[in-house]
């Protein structure tokens, strides 16, 4: 049984000017200990779905299931005690923690709320805790204003692992620290996805974190998945038009690296009127007529690998560098 | 000659904390480095770095508490930092240019964007209306916007994240500048633009001529848009160089640091010791990167050297080139 | 393994606590000068038994009206009482007053706010309108209204005020939760599984409480000049309580005949401890205003 099973997931945002498409039929699912990076540009709808996942948002279409169980409509009195199962780490740790409490009484909360244990021993767990996430005994005192935003990242991780979730959402969690504070806390994750047996839906824009960690990997555009796959595999023959150019625009740390770069012209379109066929064709290079008249659905090319391109059937989806 | 020359620049934070004790926080502690014309200069590090407020300070655009202590930057044979504000007024926007992070913020929200273009020539050049616009709708053509001419009567709110970063890219060089500095100019962009619009940076360098200080903290932007590369931490260059001959041959413990944090060289097994930002109020005596750096020994506490030469590191054990 | 870089170690909490307190006197002279007031009048409350020279109610038919002297420093009333003493005694009253009705105001104000707050839609609405029509409506009238219906005892007199001021903090409370509902700490507060009750008073008050303490200061203020109306207009406390309202109430028959010390006294405390409240309560809220603390530049 999944831990997670998402099935047509939709969601539409009413604003003054229209509707917000930002999710149109997403559909997948995360086996226990899996690791699935989202992966997408603005608008692509990722940060929607990790809020969906979790019914922090009420989806508007679709069906989600936890551990087996429809969550898709279930009042919150239902989900407040599979909570304690299915956390978040967010992406500003510093308006992610309340101001008012310390570090230690933060990361005891998800004992207080879901496993009734003696003051002490909540105190003990907190601390072994902070020792997993290499927070010194020290910090656990301190407000999350006299914390550094590295250290702040590991309180929500602390506080995200606590009761041994079955899924933990990370909604690109180190976007905003350092670089040098990005790599401890990857490093810190990708530890813990070997010690804990958490499923991890790692929501983020930078592939370069993705190829660390994720062990499959979902595209998306415009609110619908363009590709699905093993990590590996979308790296190493990326087969949809956006997944090429996106990879080939990330830039490697490294002058000695050639790029071979496939050039997008103009931008993500807007989410409030969804062109009609594939979101995609106003910026592909390969795009053809029958591009922009119908959706093209998401199809098998291999074992495990997936992805929605008319193309890709007579062989027309590769861009040239 | 260098297009732009900065030795020296100190730039502190006078205030009085909760306590009312005066606190000063030293930002920039000796900053030095050049910027030739047609070269792209990579200025890279961490938050608190010191990036952003170096070309404020440049600029002429320091805000209280923040203050200029001592330094020179020094372009087209003035200093820049000596300069009375009504000459660095004619010469910002004219001849030296700033694009920032947001292009949202910086765009004057009530006026449409060929007038704004048409405000800034007038303000700087006597031009005519009509030729200003000309030239506006020639600048945002040579910036890659389609249909310029329609462009000019748009709104800033009716532009997308990077259709106003290349307006703002077009409203720095209207003036043909020879010196354009930019602050994080895609960060909070999307990937796929982000390419678009380095790549306009960088080929409007090429063509025109123009020196560029790119302000970023992506490693992977200097390593394949930069020419020349200056690395900050606590205010200080640290090491600076070639991109090529940096990456290939980091000779700061800071910019190893910095390289092997990268998500491609990130090996598994070795930890990464996760540093709180330097106090830019208490800092270290000597080399400011002692505290955290593995080769640190007792010479460092005593300020560590500068080579005078093309890739130079700020530090007792760097290795000179053979 | 690794671990986190040593900060530099905190000076002690006292060494701290003095430092802020003399800093927070330098930044806002309002505060200081506030504080210095209440101070003066908070040690007049509680030292009363070695402040007073004389009883406050001890009646001398022999020193009736005397003018302000060596031994009666601010004269005697009607009844021959000291009524040096008698302000000092009135500090208690007004103390007595002034806390309490905020009190009640604050338990029956904020998690009103709190909740409204928090939960929006037609609930906010109905609340808010409420409050409102509660503010709108001119206290006095409703204080003589309760309080001559249901008798003019200290209690009742606590009651109606701190009633009327629950709609001040409630408003002001909510203004804050509206503000912080959108946070992402709230957000998450929700993921972690949070029931509401833990939500409101956990998460949202302590970080909504600000706009609400530096209201408290003056509607002590309010509280103090009302009680004082009240017991001036006959209502509230009668004489020969030695509360100052009462004591102006008896004086004012005395105002025309010359023996002014009998009401001046009593509203010079009166006057002095609103101002002090209002300059409390005006210090505490620039001081929490976040704009004032970002720095000032020292030349």
């Amino acid at each position: 049984m999944s831990v997670l099973a998402v099935e047509d997931l939709e969601k539409h945002f009413r604003v003054g000017a229209g509707t917000v498409h930002a999710v149109n039929g997403v559909s997948f699912r995360l086996a226990a200990g899996e690791t699935l990076g989202l992966v997408g540009e603005s608008g692509s709808g990722k940060s929607t779905i990790g809020r969906c996942v979790l019914r922090l948002a009420a989806p508007t279409g679709g069906r989600i299931a936890f551990q087996g169980t429809d969550i898709t409509h279930a009042p919150e009195r239902r989900l407040r005690p599979l909570r304690g199962k299915m956390q978040i780490v967010f992406q500003d740790p510093w308006s992610a923690l309340n101001p008012r409490m310390t570090a230690r009484a933060l990361i005891e909360e998800p004992f207080r709320l879901h496993t009734p244990v003696s003051a002490a021993e909540r105190r003990e767990r907190a601390e072994s805790l902070g020792a997993r996430v290499r927070l010194p005994g020290r910090m656990l005192d301190r407000y999350p204003a006299e914390l550094s935003g590295g250290q702040l990242q590991r309180v929500c991780i602390a506080r995200a692992i606590a009761t041994d979730p079955a899924l933990i959402v990370l909604d690109e969690p180190t976007s905003s620290l350092d670089l040098s504070v990005r790599a401890g806390i990857l490093d810190l994750l990708f530890e813990l996805k070997e010690s804990i047996r958490a499923a991890m839906l790692f929501i983020t824009h930078d592939l370069g974190t993705l190829q660390l960690i994720a062990d499959r990997i979902i595209v998306l555009y415009l609110g619908r998945v363009v590709e699905e796959g093993p990590a590996r595999t979308i790296f190493a023959a990326p087969a949809h038009p956006y997944t090429q150019a996106l990879i080939s625009a990330h830039l490697p740390a490294d002058p000695a690296v050639p790029l071979a770069r496939h050039r997008l012209s103009g931008e993500v379109p807007s989410a409030l009127r969804l062109p009609p066929g594939c979101a995609f064709a106003g910026r592909c290079p390969v795009a053809v007529a029958r591009c922009r008249e119908a959706v093209p659905p998401l199809e098998a090319i291999a074992d495990n690998h997936r992805a929605a391109c008319s193309r890709i059937a007579e062989g027309g989806n590769l861009l040239a560098a | 000659m260098s297009l732009l020359a900065v030795e020296n620049l100190h730039t502190h934070f006078i205030t009085r904390d909760l306590s009312n004790q005066v606190r000063t926080a030293r930002a920039l502690n000796g900053v030095s480095f050049t910027v030739e014309a047609g070269r792209i200069l990579g200025l890279v590090g961490e938050t608190g770095a010191g990036k952003s407020l170096t070309a404020l300070s440049i600029l002429g655009l320091l805000k209280p508490p923040a203050r200029v202590v001592a330094g020179k930057a020094w372009f087209e044979g003035a200093d820049l930092l000596a300069l009375p504000p009504d000459q660095l007024n004619r010469l910002r926007g004219s001849r030296m240019a700033l694009v920032v992070q947001s292009p949202k913020a910086s765009l004057d929200p009530l006026a449409r964007v060929g007038a704004q273009l048409v405000r800034l020539q007038r303000a700087h050049r006597d031009v005519s209306e009509a030729e200003a616009t000309a030239r506006a709708a020639a600048m945002l053509d040579s910036v890659g916007i389609p249909d310029a001419a329609r462009r000019l009567r748009a709104w800033p709110h009716e532009l997308s994240g990077g259709m106003a970063q290349r307006v703002l890219i077009a409203m720095a060089l209207v003036n043909e500048p020879s010196l354009l500095v930019a602050d994080e100019p895609t960060t909070g962009l999307d990937v796929t633009v982000q390419a678009q619009i380095l790549d306009l940076i960088q080929g409007l360098a090429r063509q025109r001529g123009i020196g560029v200080v790119l302000i970023t903290h992506d490693l992977g932007v200097v390593a394949h848009y930069c020419d020349d590369v200056a690395v900050m931490f606590a205010g200080q260059v640290m090491e600076a160089g070639p991109v090529a001959a940096v990456f290939a041959d980091a000779r700061h413990p800071y910019t190893r640091a910095l390289l092997a944090a990268t998500p491609e060289r990130l090996r598994r097994g070795i930890s990464q010791p996760a540093w709180a930002p330097p106090d830019l109020a208490r800092l270290p005596e000597g080399c400011v990167y002692r505290e955290r750096c593995p080769q640190a020994a007792d010479v460092c506490l005593t300020p560590p050297p500068w080579q005078d030469t093309p890739h130079a590191a700020r530090c007792h054990f760097a290795r000179v080139a053979a | 393994m690794t671990t986190l870089a040593e900060p530099l170690a905190a000076p002690s909490l006292a060494a701290r606590t003095a430092a802020r307190i003399a800093g927070l006197a330098r930044r806002s002279p309002t505060l200081a000068a506030g504080a210095a007031i209440l101070g003066i009048f908070a040690a007049m409350a509680l030292l009363h038994p070695w402040l007073m020279p004389h009883d406050p109610v001890a009646v001398d038919a022999f020193a009736v009206l005397k003018p302000p002297s060596a031994t009666h420093w601010f004269g005697t009333d009607g009844n021959g009482m000291d009524v040096f003493s008698r302000v000092i005694f009135g500090a208690i009253y007004a103390f007595g007053i002034a806390i309490p009705v905020v009190a009640v105001g604050l338990v029956l104000g904020v998690p009103v706010g709190l909740f409204t707050g928090w939960r929006g839609g037609w609930l906010d609405e109905i609340f808010m309108r409420a409050m409102d029509a509660l503010r709108v409506f001119p206290s006095i009238i409703l204080a003589l209204a309760v309080v001559a219906a249901a008798g003019p005892s200290l209690l009742n007199v606590v009651l109606v005020l701190g009633f009327l001021d629950a709609p001040v903090f409630a408003r002001v409370v909510r203004a804050e939760v509206l503000a912080l509902r959108g946070g992402t700490f709230v957000e998450a507060a929700v993921a972690a599984g949070n029931p509401t009750s833990r939500i409101l008073f956990v998460h949202l008050l302590p970080n909504a409480l600000r706009g609400a303490i530096a209201q408290s200061a003056v509607r002590a203020a309010w509280a103090v000049r009302i009680s004082a109306t009240l017991a001036f207009l006959g209502v509230g406390i009668q004489p020969p309580t030695p509360e100052w309202g009462a004591m102006i109430r008896q004086g004012a028959e005395y105002m025309v005949s010359g023996e002014w010390w009998v009401a001046v006294f009593p509203g010079l405390a009166l006057v002095a401890m609103v101002l002090g409240l209002n300059m409390l309560g005006d210090g505490v809220a620039d001081l929490m205003d976040p704009r004032r603390r970002a720095a000032s530049v020292a030349r």
